[in-house]
Protein backbone atom coordinates (compact mmCIF):
# COMPACT_ATOMS: atom_id res chain seq x y z
CA UNK A 1 0.00 0.00 0.00
CA UNK A 2 1.40 3.38 -0.91
CA UNK A 3 1.11 6.26 1.48
CA UNK A 4 -1.12 9.05 0.25
CA UNK A 5 0.94 12.21 -0.08
CA UNK A 6 -0.59 15.37 1.33
CA UNK A 7 -0.04 17.30 -1.88
CA UNK A 8 -2.20 14.75 -3.64
CA UNK A 9 -4.92 15.98 -1.31
CA UNK A 10 -4.64 19.46 -2.73
CA UNK A 11 -8.23 19.21 -3.94
CA UNK A 12 -9.27 18.88 -0.33
CA UNK A 13 -7.73 22.20 0.59
CA UNK A 14 -11.05 23.89 0.81
CA UNK A 15 -11.79 27.04 2.65
CA UNK A 16 -14.81 27.18 4.90
CA UNK A 17 -17.15 30.16 4.49
CA UNK A 18 -16.31 33.00 6.83
CA UNK A 19 -18.33 35.97 7.90
CA UNK A 20 -16.61 39.30 7.27
CA UNK A 21 -19.62 41.58 7.50
CA UNK A 22 -19.04 44.98 9.14
CA UNK A 23 -21.17 43.90 12.13
CA UNK A 24 -19.08 40.79 12.69
CA UNK A 25 -15.84 42.71 12.24
CA UNK A 26 -17.01 45.22 14.85
CA UNK A 27 -17.64 42.31 17.24
CA UNK A 28 -14.21 40.88 16.44
CA UNK A 29 -12.57 44.26 17.08
CA UNK A 30 -14.43 44.53 20.38
CA UNK A 31 -13.34 41.01 21.36
CA UNK A 32 -9.75 41.95 20.49
CA UNK A 33 -9.98 45.11 22.58
CA UNK A 34 -11.19 43.08 25.56
CA UNK A 35 -8.23 40.72 25.15
CA UNK A 36 -5.72 43.57 24.88
CA UNK A 37 -5.18 43.24 21.12
CA UNK A 38 -5.30 47.00 20.78
CA UNK A 39 -2.16 47.98 18.82
CA UNK A 40 -3.33 49.95 15.81
CA UNK A 41 -1.92 49.80 12.34
CA UNK A 42 0.46 52.72 11.73
CA UNK A 43 -1.45 53.50 8.54
CA UNK A 44 -4.61 54.23 10.52
CA UNK A 45 -4.60 57.80 11.76
CA UNK A 46 -5.98 58.13 15.26
CA UNK A 47 -8.37 60.89 16.12
CA UNK A 48 -6.36 63.61 17.93
CA UNK A 49 -7.14 63.86 21.61
CA UNK A 50 -8.51 67.04 23.06
CA UNK A 51 -5.67 69.24 24.26
CA UNK A 52 -3.08 67.42 22.14
CA UNK A 53 -0.52 69.70 20.41
CA UNK A 54 -1.80 70.99 17.10
CA UNK A 55 -0.09 69.41 14.13
CA UNK A 56 2.00 71.85 12.10
CA UNK A 57 0.43 72.32 8.71
CA UNK A 58 2.36 73.71 5.75
CA UNK A 59 1.35 76.72 3.76
CA UNK A 60 0.55 75.83 0.16
CA UNK A 61 2.27 72.41 0.35
CA UNK A 62 3.74 70.86 -2.80
CA UNK A 63 5.23 67.42 -3.14
CA UNK A 64 8.70 66.53 -4.39
CA UNK A 65 9.32 62.97 -5.41
CA UNK A 66 12.77 61.54 -5.80
CA UNK A 67 13.91 58.23 -7.19
CA UNK A 68 17.16 56.82 -5.84
CA UNK A 69 19.25 53.82 -6.74
CA UNK A 70 18.36 50.89 -4.51
CA UNK A 71 21.76 50.93 -2.80
CA UNK A 72 21.54 54.66 -2.06
CA UNK A 73 18.02 54.25 -0.73
CA UNK A 74 19.16 51.42 1.49
CA UNK A 75 22.01 53.54 2.90
CA UNK A 76 19.62 56.38 3.57
CA UNK A 77 17.14 54.04 5.21
CA UNK A 78 19.81 52.49 7.45
CA UNK A 79 21.04 55.96 8.43
CA UNK A 80 17.47 56.93 9.25
CA UNK A 81 17.09 53.91 11.51
CA UNK A 82 20.47 54.62 13.12
CA UNK A 83 19.67 58.28 13.77
CA UNK A 84 15.98 57.68 14.42
CA UNK A 85 15.07 60.20 11.73
CA UNK A 86 12.33 59.92 9.18
CA UNK A 87 13.23 59.94 5.48
CA UNK A 88 10.93 62.92 5.05
CA UNK A 89 12.93 64.96 7.58
CA UNK A 90 16.25 63.91 6.03
CA UNK A 91 15.11 64.87 2.52
CA UNK A 92 13.74 68.20 3.72
CA UNK A 93 17.03 69.01 5.41
CA UNK A 94 19.01 68.06 2.29
CA UNK A 95 16.84 70.30 0.10
CA UNK A 96 17.08 73.21 2.54
CA UNK A 97 20.89 72.80 2.61
CA UNK A 98 20.91 72.85 -1.17
CA UNK A 99 18.84 76.06 -1.29
CA UNK A 100 21.07 77.74 1.30
CA UNK A 101 24.18 76.67 -0.62
CA UNK A 102 22.87 78.42 -3.71
CA UNK A 103 21.84 81.57 -1.85
CA UNK A 104 18.06 81.07 -1.82
CA UNK B 1 -8.56 29.13 -0.43
CA UNK B 2 -7.54 27.89 3.01
CA UNK B 3 -5.89 30.59 5.04
CA UNK B 4 -3.12 29.85 7.50
CA UNK B 5 -2.48 32.68 9.93
CA UNK B 6 0.86 32.62 11.69
CA UNK B 7 0.47 34.49 14.93
CA UNK B 8 2.17 35.08 18.23
CA UNK B 9 2.34 38.34 20.15
CA UNK B 10 5.91 37.37 21.10
CA UNK B 11 8.62 38.77 18.85
CA UNK B 12 11.34 36.37 17.70
CA UNK B 13 9.14 33.30 18.08
CA UNK B 14 9.87 32.27 14.49
CA UNK B 15 6.76 33.56 12.72
CA UNK B 16 8.45 34.84 9.57
CA UNK B 17 10.81 31.86 9.37
CA UNK B 18 7.84 29.50 9.67
CA UNK B 19 6.00 31.52 6.99
CA UNK B 20 8.92 31.31 4.56
CA UNK B 21 9.51 27.60 5.20
CA UNK B 22 5.83 26.79 4.80
CA UNK B 23 5.36 29.00 1.73
CA UNK B 24 8.39 27.70 -0.12
CA UNK B 25 7.69 24.06 0.70
CA UNK B 26 4.05 24.26 -0.37
CA UNK B 27 5.12 26.01 -3.58
CA UNK B 28 7.67 23.22 -4.17
CA UNK B 29 4.76 20.75 -3.94
CA UNK B 30 3.04 22.64 -6.75
CA UNK B 31 0.51 24.48 -4.59
CA UNK B 32 -0.22 28.12 -5.38
CA UNK B 33 0.64 30.22 -2.36
CA UNK B 34 -0.17 33.83 -1.53
CA UNK B 35 1.90 35.25 1.31
CA UNK B 36 0.62 38.34 3.09
CA UNK B 37 3.31 40.26 4.93
CA UNK B 38 1.55 41.85 7.90
CA UNK B 39 4.63 42.13 10.10
CA UNK B 40 5.69 45.69 9.47
CA UNK B 41 6.80 48.81 11.25
CA UNK B 42 6.89 52.07 9.32
CA UNK B 43 10.37 52.93 8.04
CA UNK B 44 11.90 49.48 8.56
CA UNK B 45 12.25 46.53 6.23
CA UNK B 46 10.13 43.52 7.07
CA UNK B 47 11.56 40.02 7.31
CA UNK B 48 9.67 39.00 4.17
CA UNK B 49 11.00 42.06 2.34
CA UNK B 50 14.53 41.05 3.32
CA UNK B 51 13.86 37.50 2.10
CA UNK B 52 12.29 38.69 -1.16
CA UNK B 53 15.11 41.18 -1.72
CA UNK B 54 17.84 38.59 -1.17
CA UNK B 55 16.93 36.32 -4.09
CA UNK B 56 14.28 35.30 -6.58
CA UNK B 57 10.87 34.52 -5.14
CA UNK B 58 10.13 30.87 -5.99
CA UNK B 59 7.57 30.14 -8.71
CA UNK B 60 4.05 29.72 -7.41
CA UNK B 61 4.40 32.31 -4.63
CA UNK B 62 2.64 35.67 -4.75
CA UNK B 63 3.93 38.06 -2.12
CA UNK B 64 2.03 41.07 -0.84
CA UNK B 65 3.94 43.32 1.49
CA UNK B 66 2.75 45.65 4.22
CA UNK B 67 -0.84 44.53 4.33
CA UNK B 68 -2.50 46.55 7.07
CA UNK B 69 -5.61 46.14 9.17
CA UNK B 70 -7.73 48.00 6.64
CA UNK B 71 -6.77 45.66 3.77
CA UNK B 72 -6.13 42.30 5.35
CA UNK B 73 -9.60 40.81 4.93
CA UNK B 74 -9.86 42.06 1.35
CA UNK B 75 -6.45 40.58 0.51
CA UNK B 76 -7.29 37.24 2.11
CA UNK B 77 -10.47 37.05 0.07
CA UNK B 78 -8.86 38.40 -3.10
CA UNK B 79 -7.64 35.09 -4.45
CA UNK B 80 -10.37 32.87 -3.09
CA UNK B 81 -10.38 29.46 -4.73
CA UNK B 82 -9.90 25.90 -3.54
CA UNK B 83 -6.58 24.09 -3.69
CA UNK B 84 -4.55 27.22 -2.98
CA UNK B 85 -3.18 28.49 0.28
CA UNK B 86 -2.91 31.96 1.80
CA UNK B 87 -0.25 32.40 4.48
CA UNK B 88 -0.53 35.46 6.71
CA UNK B 89 2.62 36.46 8.57
CA UNK B 90 1.46 38.60 11.48
CA UNK B 91 3.60 40.95 13.51
CA UNK B 92 4.66 40.36 17.07
CA UNK B 93 2.05 42.69 18.49
CA UNK B 94 -1.33 42.15 20.06
CA UNK B 95 -3.03 44.16 17.34
CA UNK B 96 -6.37 44.66 15.65
CA UNK B 97 -4.71 43.42 12.46
CA UNK B 98 -4.07 40.11 14.24
CA UNK B 99 -7.64 39.71 15.44
CA UNK B 100 -9.06 40.49 12.00
CA UNK B 101 -6.73 38.04 10.25
CA UNK B 102 -7.47 35.30 12.80
CA UNK B 103 -11.20 35.75 12.12
CA UNK B 104 -10.61 34.61 8.53
CA UNK B 105 -8.29 31.70 9.34
CA UNK B 106 -8.79 28.05 8.48
CA UNK B 107 -5.81 27.28 10.67
CA UNK B 108 -3.88 29.41 13.14
CA UNK B 109 -0.27 28.42 13.57
CA UNK B 110 1.37 29.69 16.76
CA UNK B 111 5.15 29.35 16.63
CA UNK B 112 6.91 29.09 19.98
CA UNK B 113 10.49 28.54 20.93
CA UNK B 114 10.64 25.96 23.69
CA UNK B 115 10.95 28.51 26.47
CA UNK B 116 8.44 29.30 29.18
CA UNK B 117 8.40 32.97 28.07
CA UNK B 118 7.36 32.04 24.52
CA UNK B 119 4.71 29.67 25.81
CA UNK B 120 3.31 32.25 28.25
CA UNK B 121 3.15 35.04 25.67
CA UNK B 122 2.06 32.70 22.88
CA UNK B 123 -0.85 31.65 25.07
CA UNK B 124 -2.34 35.11 24.44
CA UNK B 125 -2.72 34.21 20.76
CA UNK B 126 -4.45 30.97 21.73
CA UNK B 127 -6.79 32.83 24.10
CA UNK B 128 -7.57 35.27 21.29
CA UNK B 129 -8.52 32.38 19.01
CA UNK B 130 -10.88 31.03 21.68
CA UNK B 131 -12.43 34.46 22.11
CA UNK B 132 -12.99 34.80 18.37
CA UNK B 133 -14.48 31.33 18.14
CA UNK B 134 -17.08 32.40 20.66
CA UNK B 135 -17.79 35.64 18.81
CA UNK B 136 -17.99 34.03 15.38
CA UNK B 137 -19.79 30.88 16.46
CA UNK B 138 -17.42 28.67 14.49
CA UNK B 139 -14.32 26.74 15.41
CA UNK B 140 -10.94 28.16 14.41
CA UNK B 141 -8.43 25.32 14.60
CA UNK B 142 -5.04 26.23 15.96
CA UNK B 143 -1.79 24.39 16.38
CA UNK B 144 1.48 25.21 18.05
CA UNK B 145 4.67 24.88 16.02
CA UNK B 146 7.74 24.57 18.19
CA UNK B 147 10.60 26.43 16.55
CA UNK B 148 14.39 26.52 16.84
CA UNK B 149 14.41 23.22 18.72
CA UNK B 150 17.59 21.22 19.27
CA UNK B 151 18.20 17.70 18.06
CA UNK B 152 18.34 16.55 21.67
CA UNK B 153 15.22 17.65 23.52
CA UNK B 154 16.00 19.71 26.60
CA UNK B 155 14.23 19.08 29.87
CA UNK B 156 12.47 22.44 29.42
CA UNK B 157 11.23 21.46 25.97
CA UNK B 158 9.90 18.14 27.21
CA UNK B 159 8.18 19.81 30.16
CA UNK B 160 6.61 22.56 28.05
CA UNK B 161 5.46 20.07 25.42
CA UNK B 162 3.83 17.91 28.09
CA UNK B 163 2.08 20.89 29.67
CA UNK B 164 0.76 22.10 26.28
CA UNK B 165 -0.57 18.64 25.47
CA UNK B 166 -2.12 18.41 28.95
CA UNK B 167 -3.98 21.65 28.15
CA UNK B 168 -5.33 20.07 24.99
CA UNK B 169 -3.10 22.10 22.66
CA UNK B 170 -2.15 20.34 19.45
CA UNK B 171 1.50 20.53 18.46
CA UNK B 172 2.67 20.10 14.89
CA UNK B 173 5.05 17.19 14.54
CA UNK B 174 7.87 17.58 13.56
CA UNK B 175 8.96 20.86 15.17
CA UNK B 176 11.13 23.27 13.20
CA UNK B 177 14.67 22.51 14.25
CA UNK B 178 17.37 25.12 14.72
CA UNK B 179 19.13 24.94 11.35
CA UNK B 180 21.60 27.24 9.64
CA UNK B 181 19.67 26.84 6.40
CA UNK B 182 16.54 28.33 7.97
CA UNK B 183 18.44 31.42 9.08
CA UNK B 184 20.05 31.61 5.62
CA UNK B 185 16.68 32.25 3.97
CA UNK B 186 17.20 35.90 4.82
CA UNK B 187 20.72 35.90 3.40
CA UNK B 188 20.13 34.13 0.11
CA UNK B 189 16.36 34.39 -0.46
CA UNK B 190 14.62 31.79 -2.63
CA UNK B 191 14.06 28.35 -1.17
CA UNK B 192 16.14 25.63 0.47
CA UNK B 193 16.87 24.00 -2.86
CA UNK B 194 18.22 27.16 -4.48
CA UNK B 195 20.52 28.36 -1.70
CA UNK B 196 24.13 27.19 -1.20
CA UNK B 197 24.26 24.24 1.23
CA UNK B 198 24.30 25.34 4.87
CA UNK B 199 25.44 22.97 7.60
CA UNK B 200 23.25 19.88 7.73
CA UNK B 201 21.40 21.06 4.66
CA UNK B 202 19.72 17.77 3.75
CA UNK B 203 18.37 17.47 7.27
CA UNK B 204 16.96 21.00 7.04
CA UNK B 205 15.29 20.21 3.70
CA UNK B 206 13.76 17.06 5.15
CA UNK B 207 12.61 18.86 8.31
CA UNK B 208 10.97 21.63 6.24
CA UNK B 209 9.24 19.14 3.95
CA UNK B 210 7.88 17.07 6.82
CA UNK B 211 6.73 20.20 8.63
CA UNK B 212 4.84 21.48 5.56
CA UNK B 213 3.27 18.05 5.00
CA UNK B 214 2.14 17.94 8.64
CA UNK B 215 0.49 21.36 8.26
CA UNK B 216 -1.17 20.27 5.00
CA UNK B 217 -2.47 17.11 6.63
CA UNK B 218 -3.91 19.20 9.46
CA UNK B 219 -5.63 21.46 6.91
CA UNK B 220 -6.97 18.50 4.94
CA UNK B 221 -8.33 16.97 8.15
CA UNK B 222 -10.17 20.20 8.84
CA UNK B 223 -11.71 20.16 5.36
CA UNK B 224 -12.94 16.60 5.98
CA UNK B 225 -14.68 17.51 9.25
Amino acid sequence: MTEKKPYQLAGLLKSKPKDSSPETMAQIDAAGDRMGFTVRDPAVAEKPKRGAPVRVTRQNPRRVSIELDGADYKRLQLLGVERDEKLQAMCEQAILDYLCKHGF
Amino acid sequence: MPTIVISSPKGGAGKSTAAVILGTELAAMGIEVTMLDCDFVTGRETALEVWAGAGDTPAGITLKHRVGEAEVIREIKAGEGDGKVVIVDLGGAASRLATRAISQADLVLVPMRPTSLDVKIGAAAIQMVAEEEETLGRSIPFVVALSATKAIKSKAQRGLTESLIAEGVEIIDPPLMERGAFAAFFEFGGDLRSMPPQGSHDAAVENARQFAEAVLQRLAREADE
